[in-house]
């Protein structure tokens, strides 16, 4: 017997009503997954509070190295126009123009009573000796002082030092040039007694403190200049504030530090201004490319995946351009090495995407690729660090590496993937300087 | 599990706020139910698995919407809310597949072991959902959504993106195949 139309429906309904698959096993894990994918848990406040932070302790940072700098240079002014007693010119720094006029005035003024006192014997080599340098003249009026910008003051004497002497008293310059590379220049001011800056070889003699005391041992020669008395002026290089900066630097890119691809690159000009002496403002353009790779789960597709296949794998690259917005400030120098940081915010302008996307299903794995080529942009998406150190090849040139770290703010590209960066900047900078006139 | 429906409205406005336990918990307590009407319209368990993690998905993102209204019975208020959001999950992977998958019969169904079966009325009812799922995707579905949902023509026609006629001509041939399958079982069945 054949069963009715209206009994198959009445069975079929009781059946569907009433049956419960009680055998299914939820699997908590995968939905969470899908959960964690779709509708994660926001935990946006807690990033935002701990960028704000990071950027607080950098402006905090900044501020105290750029005070810190200003009141070490301000002080060290002080003392320069403070100090009565000594004016010390230290090597490859010009001598100040006070020190200069005080040397010429006093080489044109009285005789040495210092070597009048000291009442040198004729006969005995004169402590201060001629160099035969074509300056024979008479000292007054025509005795010069060349200061050079290594800070070696040489001067000559005429042959008679007790009538043409120059004025080595107590207001003369005083010269330690106790070896040959010595650079070290003592001027001492007339109007206060003079300390032991020159040590007298003779032993009968005694030094006296008030007294300057000439080295025997010790020739002081004075380079008169052919023509006349003017003084020569110091030629003063000022370095203008621009930098320009080719660099080039290989990195790795990463998603939440599961798997790394081989490195990329990174190219490119960078412009700077200088707006203190230790602090500078950086931006430009880099093109990038990023090599990665990620996991099915953090890669975000656009629709979900029908039937019962999982995407497993995505690997890929990405091309870009990179507007970065740093700040360079100068930590110190170690040897012949300058020492900085660099901190900033970059956006993105990505052009292509390349992916190889890994399927697995019941009967098998399967890979499928594809290429994007619609522009996405990411405004100040991307904060970047680094710690490098400089060094000057030439008065212009200086070549600097500075690792660094690249962190995201947010995803980017077709799976909206967040991707950290790090490697080694190289960079080639010119630093033009023009004479100041 | 034993809930009242005060335990039943805590556990609804915590999953409003995106809470991950309460999720799970909801998810447990309404998986098996999910599970007996995806696997209806379903080949395998896979896929039937996979519609009931797609249905709590849009039950999540969407049971902010979710008022009781002015029910006593807030879980079979709900269950009757989540079952339409599954149905209309099932008919979404219908009409994405049904390119692939209509006018055939299926042989060979994939089968569902109940390790809490007890009593023959569980019986009964396995081995007709079975026997309903040896039928094609297209007479299925209609079959399923007219006789055991209780749409009619004009809605599953809707529904499906199919005529009154194409509806009314499944249902038919779905029910000339059921009372061929059943003939041998329905004396034991129906006594």
């Amino acid at each position: 017997m054949q069963p009715s139309d209206k009994d198959i429906d009445k069975i079929i309904k009781d059946a569907g009503d009433n049956y419960q698959a009680t055998g299914a096993a939820p699997d908590w894990a995968q939905m969470e997954a899908l959960l964690d994918k779709h509708l994660p848990v926001k935990k946006e406040p807690k990033r935002k509070l701990l960028i704000l932070l990071l950027l607080l302790l950098f402006l905090a940072g900044t501020t105290y190295i750029y005070f810190n700098r200003n009141s070490k240079d301000a002080m060290a002014v002080n003392e320069k126009k403070t100090s009565d007693s000594n004016i010390h010119i230290v090597p490859g720094r010009p001598a100040g123009n006070e020190a200069e006029n005080a040397l010429i005035n006093d080489l044109e003024n009285q005789p040495s009573p210092l070597l009048q006192s000291n009442q040198p014997n004729q006969n005995q080599q004169h402590p201060i000796s001629k160099k035969s340098t074509g300056m024979r003249k008479g000292v007054k009026g025509n005795s010069r002082i060349s200061i050079y910008e290594t800070g070696v003051v040489e001067y000559s004497l005429p042959d008679n030092p007790s009538t043409n002497a120059p004025a080595l008293n107590s207001t003369s310059a005083l010269i330690n040039t106790s070896n040959e590379n010595s650079k070290d220049i003592v001027v001492t001011d007339p109007t206060k007694p003079i300390e032991n800056t020159i040590t007298e070889n003779n032993p009968n003699t005694k030094t006296a403190a008030t007294e300057p005391v000439i080295d025997t041992n010790k020739s002081i020669v004075v380079n008169e200049p052919a023509t006349g008395n003017k003084k020569n002026k110091l030629v003063k290089k000022r370095k203008q504030p621009l930098e320009i900066s080719l660099i080039y630097a290989p990195e790795l890119t990463t998603i939440r530090f599961t798997n790394i691809d081989k490195p990329g690159s990174n190219y490119g000009l960078l412009l700077g201004y200088q707006i203190t002496k230790n602090i500078s403002l950086q931006t430009g353009i880099i093109k990038s490319r990023k090599n990665y790779i990620a996991n099915g789960s953090d890669f975000e597709l656009e629709y979900p995946l029908t039937g019962n296949y999982k995407l497993t794998k995505v690997n890929g690259y990405c091309m870009m351009y990179e507007i970065p917005l740093n700040i360079k400030s100068g930590l110190g120098s170690f040897k012949k090495f300058n020492v900085f940081y660099i901190a900033g915010i970059s956006s993105y302008f990505m052009t292509r995407e390349y992916y190889t996307y890994h399927y697995a299903s019941a009967s098998g794995i399967y890979s499928r690729s594809r290429t994007y080529t619609k522009q996405k942009n990411y405004w100040l998406s991307l904060a970047s660090l680094g710690i490098g150190i400089e060094k000057a090849i030439s008065p212009v040139f200086n070549i600097a590496a500075i690792p660094f770290l690249k962190i995201p703010f947010k995803g980017m590209g077709e799976g909206n993937l967040k991707l950290l960066s790090t490697g080694i900047n190289f960079s080639l900078s010119y630093k033009p300087s023009f004479a100041k006139k | 599990m034993n809930l009242n429906s005060q335990d039943i409205l805590c556990i609804l406005e915590s999953c409003k706020q995106n809470n991950r336990e309460s999720q799970q918990q909801l998810y447990r307590l309404l998986y098996g139910y999910a599970y007996s009407i995806t696997y209806r319209y379903t080949n395998d368990d896979q896929e039937a698995n996979a519609l009931v993690n797609d249905s709590f998905l849009k039950l999540f993102r969407s049971i902010g919407v979710f008022k009781n209204g002015n029910s006593t019975d807030v879980f079979n208020s709900f269950k009757g809310w989540f079952r339409k959001i599954i149905l209309n999950t099932c008919i979404d992977h219908y009409r994405s597949n049904k390119k692939l998958k209509t006018g055939l019969i299926i042989d060979n169904v994939s089968s569902f072991v109940d390790t809490h079966e007890n009593g023959e009325e569980k019986l009964r009812y396995k081995e007709i959902i079975n026997t309903v799922k040896q039928l094609s995707t297209a007479y299925r579905t209609v079959f399923n959504l007219h006789v055991v949902e209780g749409f009619s023509h004009e809605e599953i026609a809707g529904l499906l993106g199919i005529s009154v006629g194409t509806s009314k001509s499944n249902l038919s041939k779905a029910k000339e195949h059921l009372r061929t399958l059943l003939q041998d079982k329905m004396n034991y069945i129906i006594s």
